[in-house]
């Protein structure tokens, strides 16, 4: 819009050099590739081990240990049934979360996080006193026939309280990167509230709902303490390893522990992958 | 430029992994013989006893203490499997040493207390103003009634409670009795460990929890004494036991160990690789003092007047007597 | 239509404050005014996206209290497009489509057809606008609501794109509520101009009225009058100077002849006007400058030397220093170089006294 800049004789400014910073830019991208490396190198390393130490035996037992296997097959259900209630209930609790404002919000937050902070037995009481066989909901669910401590419905409960404000916290986080102003034109285009929900902010926010449920889910697996002091039997992955620990020794331990995490890498790798298939969005 | 990034991000990871093996090899140097602090593994049930015994042993002889508490059976693999040795381990079972512990990690025991199966419940019980040692079994097998035991693979508390069974059944007369009270207490009642038990009990998840007498004081719950015939109390019975046996997993998969039925004696030992041995030592000979014994009878737990050793415990027992001299040894 | 009635509301640090304004069935509204006025917000009401705290709203008669956005036919242009990421074009505009035909026409006329098969992410600013544009249109709003559409658009595209709106105005009948920070664009395009500043309306009315009577000089300045200048004007009544015929009374509706005194210079005006102290305002369009004196009707005449040309395109600036006050003309560019308007020539500036509005 305005007049073309004259070029006459003007000072063409200090010539170009190196970049002062650079050392230190440098410096700090060593210091951020070690610490990298060393976490994940910690995280990794223990696991290698053992699967190196167990992992083949592992699958081996699979074909001959049918504790093992059910086992196996217990946890998967136990973990993966957790992990659909917690998505189905959490997810619009998460919504409200994100996107309404209301007094007592931030306790409210605090309070759901509480769980990942309980010890794990303590968990377990505390899951107890709600549905153990004297107290009202588990009374009732007793006279309707629904035993729930020491059955798999245990399982799924101990796994349901400790991971639950994992994919919460997750999927909240996911709803508030997505802009409220995408439904006010899906709204304005004739979508009820329900409707612009399941088009736009659900597809928007998907990755990190995903994410957030894989986290749900691992954590279930790996639950010990409170699963313990619901249901002992029938056993799962965790309690399994324990037991053979305390019964046989290391030797008996690793490979069920192996066979875990061989598993569970099957599941894991796949819904991490389907995470990043899909081009980024602005 | 790409590259190079790499390859200094390469050899930087390279030399991290060398630097932590590096560590972890020196890692875990020996500390010092004497000055502590006093690390003493013990069975579940032996966990209030022996606290309140370290208290005043810390207090006396200026020391730090660490106490871990776990199953028998675990408590023991912590020496085999994983290499972690205490100063003085104390078992519910003293089968164990001879079974586990003896000869690669201890020389010999020394049996210092005993013990008694009882039926523990609370107020809150169903049937508890009804029940007796003429009736219990009768009440256990009533439908409602929930019966918690600990796991038998795990805990001598388990396999105890199966004896237990076995010798009412004899005692009694009622052929399958043992095996009715075992469908009664199905696997989603068992735990762990007794301690497990405890607070299912006392949240009313189960009427009624095989224990033992020195945890059901400890915890100041309520508690059926059974007769001598059954509860694997006394060393006078030694024989009428012997004739109740279970079948237990072995050290590896798809043994299996056979543990016949015992009075219940509590024993503990100082590992040879103890690292502080004499600070050991030192802990074993006050919980055989008159005062040690005191503590433990105040604790619920039946201290023997006259501890019994076995194996090769070594020179510092044979040369301790106790103020009373009424140690008795082979 | 809509209409406003006291409306006040508040999003985070935007509000509306007592707004209130009409825009009847088929007009073109306009809302003009600066960054962080409120614009948005206001346009965001009308959608029923944002519940106001006092007043009401009513679109096409029917009073909306809480109605619900899906239910008040209106369409919502963000200036940021919002295209849902995670669809195509073609799913994009085809999202609340009415039918195929609307669909189809709404599309060829924002000439974004051929981006159907397109992913969003790969559009540029100006593209993802027209999208917008045409997915509002698809479903034939009864009322449409544009947020600076055309800022991201190259001039070119842009006068092609309003053209078409404009069209598409007339032809469906629409109601539109159109806002921008580009007066000239208002001037253009609306049959209603609302000027917004500060979450208040400053005022509303045809685009003419409001730039030819902006209500304060501020308004006036605001949208780009380059003569402003503050003094008293005096009712001339009954001294009228002789270009006055007849008696005061008999002037044209409430139009009085006023003597604007301001530092150095005395501008006479006419219009329906108080006396007292106020502001002069005189467009630079409305400025003739001439290289001697002219015989012409203008009142206002004035010598003075040229301390400033500046020439945008077809449109020249020129800065004349009379007794002191600067008076800014605009010229075509092709008169300035006849004229050979240069700094430190003499000449006349002229504007008649009907150009001259105080406020």
């Amino acid at each position: 819009m305005n007049d073309a800049p004259r070029h006459a004789a003007k000072d063409p400014g200090p010539p170009l050099r190196a970049d002062p910073h650079r050392g230190a830019q440098r410096l700090a991208s060593v210091v951020a590739a070690l610490a990298g490396s060393l976490l994940l190198l910690f995280l990794a390393a223990p696991i290698a081990e053992l699967v190196s130490a167990g992992g083949a035996e592992g699958l081996r037992r699979l074909g001959s240990d049918a504790e093992l296997r059910s086992s196996l097959l217990l946890t998967a259900f136990t973990a993966t049934a957790a992990t659909l209630v917690g998505v189905v209930c959490g997810t619009p609790l998460a919504f409200v979360l994100a996107r309404r404002e209301f007094p007592g919000r931030a306790v409210l937050s605090a309070v759901l996080d509480l769980p990942l902070l309980v010890p794990h037995p303590v968990a377990g009481i505390a899951l107890l006193l709600l549905l153990g066989r004297e107290s009202a909901v588990g009374g009732a669910a007793l006279d309707l026939g629904l035993r729930i401590v020491g059955t798999p419905l245990g399982i799924i409960a101990a796994m349901l309280f400790v991971s639950a404000p994992l994919f919460v916290s997750g999927a909240r986080e996911a709803f508030a990167k997505v802009d409220p102003r995408y439904e006010g034109v899906a709204r304005t285009l004739g979508d009820p509230p329900w409707r612009a929900f399941r088009r736009v902010t659900l597809p928007l926010a998907g990755r990190g709902l995903l994410a957030s449920a894989v986290v749900m889910w691992a954590r279930a697996v790996s639950e010990f303490g409170a699963i313990v002091i619901l249901t002992y039997n029938p056993k799962v992955a965790s309690v399994l390893s324990y037991d053979r620990f305390t019964s046989f020794g290391l030797s008996e331990a690793l490979p069920v522990a192996a066979v875990l995490a061989l598993l569970a890498l099957v599941p894991l790798t796949l819904l991490r992958a389907l995470r990043t298939s899909r081009p980024d969005e602005r | 430029m790409r590259s190079r990034g790499f390859v200094v991000r390469g050899a930087l990871a390279l030399a991290a992994s060398v630097a932590c093996s590096a560590g972890l090899a020196c890692g875990g140097a020996a500390t010092s013989a004497t000055d502590g602090p006093l690390v003493v593994f013990n069975a579940g049930s032996l966990a209030r006893p022996l606290r309140a015994a370290l208290d005043t042993f810390a207090r006396r002889e200026g020391v730090a203490v660490a106490q871990e508490s776990a199953g028998s059976l675990e408590t023991a693999r912590k020496l085999t499997e994983l290499g972690n040795v205490p100063d003085l381990i104390a078992l519910a079972d003293a089968d164990v040493f001879p079974r586990y512990l003896m000869p690669a990690h201890v020389d010999g025991y020394v049996e210092f207390a005993r013990n008694r199966m009882v039926l523990a419940f609370t107020d809150r019980s169903r049937f508890a103003n009804e029940i007796s040692a003429a009736n219990w079994w009768r009440v256990m097998l009533r439908p409602g009634v929930e019966v918690g035991r600990s796991d038998p693979e795990l805990d001598p508390n388990g396999y105890r409670t199966l004896l237990v069974w076995q010798l009412t059944e004899r005692l009694v007369g009622d052929r399958g009795l043992a095996a009715r009270l075992e469908r009664a207490s199905p696997p989603r009642n068992v735990r762990p460990k007794e301690a497990d038990l405890v607070g299912l009990l006392q949240a009313g998840e189960f009427d009624y929890i095989w224990s033992y007498e020195s945890m059901a004081k400890g915890t100041g719950l309520r508690y059926l004494t059974l007769p001598d015939e059954v509860d694997l109390s006394s060393v006078d019975r030694a024989a009428v036991y012997a004739n109740a046996s279970v079948a237990v997993r072995g050290a590896t998969n798809g043994a299996h160990v056979t543990f016949t039925g015992a009075p219940i004696v509590y024993a503990f030992a100082v590992p040879r690789a103890a690292p502080h041995r004499a600070l050991g030592i030192r802990f074993a000979s006050f919980l055989l003092s008159t005062e040690g014994r005191e503590i433990l009878r105040r604790e619920g737990l039946d201290a023997l007047e006259h501890p019994r050793a076995d194996g090769d415990p070594g020179d510092w027992l044979a040369a301790l007597l106790p103020p009373d001299g009424a140690a008795r040894f082979p | 239509m809509i209409r406003l009635e006291g409306v006040t509301a508040r999003k985070g640090r935007f509000r509306l404050d007592g707004v209130s304004f009409e825009v009847r069935r088929g007009e073109y509204g306009v809302v003009i005014g600066p960054a962080g006025s409120g614009k948005t917000t206001l346009l965001e009401v009308v959608a029923g996206l944002l519940a106001p705290i006092g007043g009401r709203v009513t679109l096409s008669g029917v009073e909306m209290g809480s109605a619900p956005p899906e239910s008040r036919g209106v369409g919502l242009v963000y200036q940021h497009a919002f295209l849902f990421p995670h669809l195509t074009v073609r799913a994009n505009v085809a999202y609340g489509a009415a039918d195929d035909g609307t669909l189809r026409e709404a599309a060829d006329r924002m000439g974004v057809t051929a981006l159907f098969g397109r992913e969003v992410r790969g559009l540029s600013g100006g593209e993802r606008q027209l999208v917008a544009l045409a997915r509002a249109l698809a479903r034939r709003p009864r009322l449409l609501l544009l947020d600076e559409p055309f800022s991201a658009l190259d001039p070119r595209r842009r006068t092609l794109i309003r053209r078409e709106v404009r069209a598409l105005h007339r032809e469906w009948g629409l109601t539109t509520l159109q806002v921008t920070h580009d007066f000239a664009e208002a001037g253009m395009l609306g049959d209603q101009a609302i000027l917004l500043d500060g979450g208040r309306v400053l005022q509303a009315g045809t685009p003419a009225e409001v730039f030819r009577r902006p209500a304060s000089p501020y308004v006036a300045e605001f949208l780009g009058a380059e003569n402003i200048f503050s003094g008293t004007a005096r009712d001339l009544g009954e001294a009228a100077p002789d270009w006055v015929d007849g008696r005061p009374a008999d002037l044209a509706h409430g139009h009085r002849a006023f003597a604007f005194q301001t530092e150095g210079l005395t501008l006479y005006a006419v219009g329906d006007f108080a006396a007292g102290a106020g502001h002069a305002v005189i467009r630079a369009e409305e400025i003739t400058i001439a290289r001697d004196h002219a015989h012409d009707s203008a009142r206002n005449r004035f010598a003075g030397r040229v301390t400033e040309v500046a020439s945008l395109g077809a449109l020249t600036r020129v800065t004349v220093d009379v007794r002191g006050t600067p008076l800014i003309a605009a010229l075509t560019t092709r008169s300035a170089h006849e004229l050979a308007i240069e700094p430190g020539l003499a000449v006349v500036a002229t504007f008649k006294a009907m150009a001259v509005h105080l406020c």
